[in-house]
Parts: C-alpha cells; sequence; structure tokens
C-alpha cells in the first residue's frame, strides 16, 4: 500500500527532481541564444510591435494578452527556480506564488494584477475613472492640510466651501479604497491557502500533476475559489459600495466645478446638458405617440408602409396566420384554443395557478437536450 | 510522490512548444486582417426603425415554415451578434434551419441623446412598436417572444404587460431572483449609490460594465484566457474565432442612465420581480399576469446569471405550461458552443411546434 504524504511532506520531493529539472531548463534556454532569459515573452512582444497601429491590427487584444502571458512566464521560471535553485531547501508553493507575483502587497497583488489585465486600450473601470479627474484633484491636494475646517468668509466664502468639500471628499476617499484593497489582499492570501490545499490533494497516486501548465491551471482554479469567497462576502459588498460611491462623489464635485468655470465662458456644463437632452427625451415619446395616434385615425397614412412591409415579410413565406390570427374587426381577437384561454385568464389577473412539479430538467439528466425538455413539460402537466 | 511529477524533459518541451507557437502566432496573425474577421452568419432585413432601434428579419436558406415568427429581444449590454456570431455559431441559423422565422430588436448604440430613455420606451416603446409591426407584418395577434439575460427581464415585463401580444414566451439566462448568495454581481451592486453613478456619469459606459464582467472571473478571463489562446496560435481558424469572440466581448455599448438607474435598483437591489413586480412608464409588471406557455432556458454553469436566480421563475409566472431546460454550459456557451448548436434550437423549435 502506497502511503500517502502528510502535510507539506511532499514539499522534499520537488528537490529530488530540481537540479536535474533546472540542467535541462538552462540546456533549453540555451536553444533560443543568449541573452534570452524569456523567449516565450519576446515572441509575444515582438507579436505586439509588429501589429502595433497597423491597419487592421490586433493590438488591444494583444495588449490584453501580454499580462496573462507575463504572469504564465513568470509563473513557469519561479517554479523552476523553486526546483532548481533552492536546492537542498524545501518546496515552498508560498514562495512560488510571491515569485510569480512579486509579493503580496496591495500594489503587487495576484487579484489586482488581474483586474487591471481587463484594462486594455479602451477599457475603463473604477480605477481609471478616478486617473481620469486626478489633474483636477491635484491642486486640491495642497489644501489638504491647510484650512480645510476653517471656517469660511468673506467675498469668495462659496468657493472656499466647495474646495472645502472637494478636498474632504478626497480624504474620504482613502478609507474606502484602503478597505478594498485589504479585500483583495484577503482574496490573494484565501487563494494561496487554496492552491496548497489543492496541492495536496494532487499527492494522490494518479492525481499528480505533470506538467507546468497542469500546475499552473491549478493555481488559477484556486485565485478563483479564493477571490470569488471574498468576492461574495458581505465585507467585500461594503468596501466595492463604499469605494464606488466615494469616487463617484469626488468626480461629482470635479464635474461641478469645472462647470461652475466653464459656464463662466458661456459654455454648457452638465446640468445645462441634462436639461436639454430631457426635453429631447421627451420630444421623442411625444412625436412617437403622436405617429401612432396619426396612423390610427387616419390608416391611409401609414397603409403604405405596412402594404410594404407584408409585401416584404411574404417575400420570405405568405403568413398562414394559423397561430392567433389576427381578427379584423372591432372587438377583441378571436383567438384560439388555449390562447383564449390564457389571455382570458391573463384578463382576470391570475392570482393562483396549479400546483408546479419541483422536477427539473436538472433532475432528469440522462436524455438528449429535447428528451430532457419534453421529459419536464409532461411532469408539470401532471402536476 | 508529491503532487508534483513533472519530468524535466517534457517540461523543457512545454516551454520549447510555448516559444514555437507563438513564433507560428506572429505569423498568423500578421496575415490576419482585423477587418477581416467577420461575424454575423446571417443575411437579415431591416423591417423597421425607431429612433437607434432596428427589427431585423433573418433570411435563410430555404423560406420559414413556421406560421408564427419568433422575436428575439437582446440585452442591452454587449451586442446581439452573439447568436449568429459565425457559420458553424449560430443559434439564428439553426433556428432557421428548423424553419422558424427570426426576428431580433437591435437596441444600437446609446449616446448622450439617450440619457433619460428609461425602461418605459425600451418596453411600452420600442419593444411594443416593434413587436406590433410583426404581428401586422404577419396578420396576427400574438407572437412568439425570446428573451436573452436582460432581454429576458425586458420580455418578462413586456408578456406581463401585453400579454394578448405573445404567444408563447423563451427566456434564455434571464434571471429574476437578483438575491441569492451565489450572485456576485448583485453583491457588489447592493451597496452601490446607483443615484449617484447615474447623476454622476449619466449614461454608464460600456467599458466600466464589461470590466465589472471581467472581474467577475478575473483569472480566468483576463489571464487564462490567453495563455489558452497561445495552445491555438498556429490555427489561423481557431486564431479568428478567438478574435471574433474578443470582438464581441469588447463590443459593449453605454447603458443609457434612466434604464440602468431603474434596472438596478428595482432589480438587482430591490429584487422587485420576486416580490410582485413593478412599474413600467405607467404600466402594472405582474409576472402573475404571465399566462402564456413559457421555455425557460438557463446555463448550469453560468456566472453572470447562476442558476438559482432564474430557476425561481417556475413560482412566480401565472402559467400553467412552464417548461424549464437546464444547458450544460456557461453563460456564452448556450449560444456559441457546439453543444449548444446541436441542442438549443432543436428543443425550442420542438417547444414550439408542440404549441402550435
Amino acid at each position: 500500500m502506497v502511503r500517502q504524504p502528510q502535510g507539506t511532506e511532499w514539499m522534499g520531493d520537488w528537490n529530488a527532481i530540481g537540479e536535474q529539472f533546472w540542467t535541462a531548463w538552462q540546456k533549453g534556454v540555451g536553444q533560443y541564444g543568449a541573452g534570452v532569459g524569456n523567449p516565450a515573452m519576446e515572441q509575444w512582444q515582438r507579436i505586439i510591435e509588429q501589429t502595433r497601429g497597423a491597419e487592421g491590427g490586433h493590438g488591444e487584444m494583444l495588449e490584453r494578452g501580454m499580462e496573462g502571458l507575463r504572469q504564465y512566464v513568470d509563473f513557469m521560471q519561479n517554479a523552476l527556480q523553486q526546483f532548481g535553485a533552492q536546492s537542498g531547501t524545501a518546496f515552498d508553493p508560498t514562495q512560488l506564488m510571491r515569485g510569480a507575483f512579486r509579493g503580496f502587497d496591495v500594489r503587487q497583488n495576484p487579484v489586482l494584477s488581474a483586474l487591471r489585465a481587463s484594462a486594455g486600450q479602451g477599457a475603463l473601470n473604477v480605477d481609471q475613472l478616478l486617473d481620469g479627474v486626478k489633474q483636477f484633484t491635484e491642486p486640491f491636494r495642497q489644501q489638504i492640510a491647510s484650512g480645510m475646517s476653517m471656517p469660511a468668509f468673506g467675498e469668495h466664502r462659496e468657493v472656499i466651501e466647495r474646495n472645502q468639500a472637494l478636498a474632504s471628499a478626497l480624504m474620504e476617499l482613502q478609507e474606502p479604497m484602503a478597505l478594498y484593497q485589504g479585500e483583495m489582499l484577503r482574496a490573494a492570501r484565501r487563494g494561496l491557502e487554496i492552491f496548497e490545499l489543492k496541492l495536496a490533494e494532487r499527492a494522490e497516486p494518479g492525481r499528480e500533476l505533470s506538467s507546468m501548465r497542469a500546475l499552473y491551471d491549478l493555481w488559477i482554479d484556486a485565485a478563483e475559489e479564493g477571490y470569488a469567497e471574498v468576492a461574495l462576502s458581505p465585507g467585500f459588498r461594503k468596501a466595492y459600495g463604499a469605494m464606488a460611491n466615494a469616487q463617484m462623489r469626488v468626480r461629482q464635485l470635479i464635474q461641478q466645478q469645472v462647470e461652475r468655470s466653464t459656464a463662466a465662458f458661456g459654455m454648457p456644463g452638465r446640468t445645462e446638458m441634462d436639461s436639454v437632452l430631457r426635453q429631447l427625451a421627451d420630444m421623442r415619446r411625444r412625436l412617437g405617440d403622436a405617429e401612432e395616434q396619426l396612423g390610427e385615425l387616419l390608416p391611409s397614412a401609414t397603409r403604405g408602409e405596412k402594404t410594404a412591409r407584408r409585401t416584404q415579410v411574404k417575400g420570405g413565406k405568405g403568413a398562414k396566420s394559423a397561430g392567433v390570427t389576427k381578427a379584423k374587426k372591432a372587438g377583441k381577437p378571436a383567438k384560439t384554443g388555449s390562447s383564449a384561454k390564457r389571455a382570458k385568464a391573463a384578463k382576470a389577473g391570475k392570482a393562483s395557478k396549479p400546483a408546479k412539479s419541483s422536477n427539473t430538467s436538472k433532475a432528469k439528466a440522462g436524455g438528449s437536450f429535447a428528451e430532457r425538455l419534453a421529459a419536464t413539460r409532461s411532469d408539470k402537466r401532471r402536476g | 510522490m508529491g503532487p508534483i511529477r513533472i519530468n524535466p524533459e517534457a517540461a523543457l518541451m512545454e516551454v520549447q512548444t510555448l516559444g514555437r507557437k507563438l513564433a507560428a502566432g506572429t505569423q498568423v496573425l500578421r496575415n490576419l486582417d482585423a477587418k477581416t474577421v467577420h461575424y454575423g452568419a446571417t443575411d437579415k432585413e431591416e423591417i423597421f426603425r425607431i429612433d437607434k432601434v432596428v427589427l431585423y428579419r433573418f433570411r435563410g436558406k430555404q423560406p420559414p415554415t413556421a406560421e408564427v415568427p419568433i422575436v428575439v429581444t437582446y440585452a442591452l449590454v454587449n451586442r446581439p451578434y452573439m447568436i449568429d456570431l459565425q457559420d458553424d455559431r449560430s443559434i439564428v441559423r439553426n433556428l432557421l434551419e428548423q424553419g422558424e422565422d427570426v426576428y431580433l430588436i437591435d437596441w444600437g448604440y446609446v449616446d448622450a441623446a439617450d440619457r433619460f430613455l428609461a425602461m418605459d420606451d425600451y418596453i411600452n416603446r420600442y419593444m411594443r412598436r416593434c413587436i406590433d409591426v410583426v404581428r401586422d407584418a404577419h396578420d396576427l395577434d400574438a407572437v412568439n417572444l425570446l428573451g436573452i439575460c436582460q432581454g429576458g427581464v425586458f420580455s418578462l415585463c413586456f408578456a406581463s404587460i401585453y400579454p394578448e401580444k405573445v404567444q408563447n414566451l423563451i427566456t434564455m439566462v434571464t434571471p429574476v431572483d437578483f438575491h441569492t448568495p451565489d450572485n456576485m454581481l448583485s453583491n457588489w451592486t447592493q451597496g452601490v449609490d446607483v443615484d449617484l453613478a447615474v447623476d454622476t456619469l449619466g449614461n454608464i459606459p460600456g467599458d466600466l460594465m464589461n470590466s465589472s464582467y471581467l472581474s467577475l472571473k478575473p483569472f480566468r478571463l483576463n489571464l487564462q484566457k490567453y495563455v489558452g489562446l497561445v495552445d491555438i496560435l498556429d490555427d489561423p481558424v481557431e486564431v479568428e474565432n478567438f478574435l471574433r469572440m474578443e470582438k464581441w466581448i469588447f463590443d459593449s455599448p453605454d447603458q443609457a442612465g434612466e434604464t440602468f438607474r431603474q434596472f438596478n435598483k428595482e432589480f438587482y437591489q430591490e429584487n422587485r420581480m420576486m416580490r410582485g413586480g413593478t412599474m413600467v412608464g405607467n404600466k402594472r409588471v405582474d409576472p402573475r399576469n404571465i399566462t402564456m406557455p413559457v421555455l425557460n432556458i438557463y446555463a448550469e454553469q453560468d456566472h453572470l446569471v447562476p442558476p438559482s436566480s432564474s430557476k425561481p421563475m417556475r413560482g412566480i409566472v401565472g402559467t400553467d405550461d412552464y417548461s424549464e431546460l437546464a444547458f450544460k454550459g456557461g453563460h456564452i456557451g448556450l449560444y456559441v458552443s457546439g453543444r449548444a448548436q446541436r441542442e438549443v434550437p432543436s428543443a425550442i423549435h420542438q417547444w414550439l411546434k408542440e404549441r402550435t
């Protein structure tokens, strides 16, 4: 009987193959030529450079992919270093993770790194929204230390109060940001814990990891699970909401400042634009309603359009109308069969309904999709 | 032994393969013009237009045999060509081949002029007008309505307000219970001051929305996916498929501010659909008014709309003809996977046929 390794006992096994592996790696790297410590990344970078700015290029996608591939290659290299360079010490997946992601702090956190990776050219996230307004906020930072809470008076009292409000909002942004970063750190650490657990599970004979890619995929699974646990928690909900709201408050105050400035030069600001856009929306609704009413009052006005559309549609197939044929005369449509019953029930505001089968298709899994569908339907009818 | 049994020679091969694939990819990508990566496999014609909304009718190789057309209502986020991405990944094409007559309401791209469009506009104006056009063109009182994701919620609202205009309702990956514990997006939304966000941003940038969706699974969607890309980099067809999907993912229209406000507050935060309904304009949405046959299709591995948020539909709609189908796949796989092509259109067709 094969004895299962206990705890982190398996880590020592790395050393046995480590040196052997390291030698092979160095030999392999040599095949790419001198100075090519990271050949895969060089290839990728080359593709980006070749396609960047080119007509019909794929630069955005490649730039998004860059972060993913960079992490993968870092991961491989760090694993290999664990194999070889640390000969004589036990393999430590924590070190592997720290190496791959250059430590676990709020600036270099694998979760934040993964989130930032979505922000290729043209993408936008909450952090970037804030970055976009920094040019406006910097002057106010200088006022934070001096006189933020001093009472405002005199000719520029309102200006001072507005500046104080913005400075205050900027200060208040720090706490939710720190809370959010803390949640991200919690997610990263939880991912690492899960990774260690998953590694231990894979010590079972027949389930060992036999490739770098499998090791990477296992880490992705673990990181995703750790992140999901945290992201679904009440703590994250609170942190996310607080951060988003604090950022919006800063942004809104800046918009108001900008609006006042531009108004002085006769340029419309957000408030004015909103007023116009609201009126535009109202006018579109009223115009649409008027068109419809006109069509009802003067059928001839829209007859040509309708006839043309029917002809267009019948180009595909004549409407045989064996479904629910539209009544040509005034009054309620002459509905047929179950359709009529359903309409009647709808009009009666049917509050109760027959008991429904609790059987779902999942419970019936095993047949084809269509068979499972039929099964749920017949269950329902029996119910 | 421990969990790692990596053969040094095999590991070296992995590294070499990575380099080789990237080198081959250079050539493939150089030869592949992004502008030639087409999407939208099926011919379609414009039937009706109102503001930026366009009603299309898809044209199959054969004339449709179905007597009642299907009108597809997609979500406001992302573009509807997901259901007709390419020749071998097209729910639309497969529905047409089954003999269905398929229409699509395309919401278009929102801009500043649409800042004050509300759900009232989308449902009571745009959807109603488009569906009336189809009803009129086919001389029918009611059509089949197929709503997808947020479009599914809109379809539920529509079917509740205008039950006489919907003969059969099909919903795909449609949430109704927004407060289930596995709904990550909902968890994040609960603490957000939606009024402040809309008042500040106006229309909600599509890229911001997209970033949120990618943040639901940041490691898979932002990192691992691109590592996986390397596996296929030497295959032009697969790379083209990847680019097509990538194009779709990042093709995110902005969201009309007022609609975003109402949808997020009333559904995500207040869970109105599970609490008897809501008001859309001056029309009452009560799910008990949904008395036509309902087919609800959800995806078992859906991270955007977990099955737990869709399955409660059974308990809130008024129909006594409710069918439910679990698809083995994810939110997007339900449209683009090979399994989806084989299973979903035929199941929809069969379900409709039984109700003709």
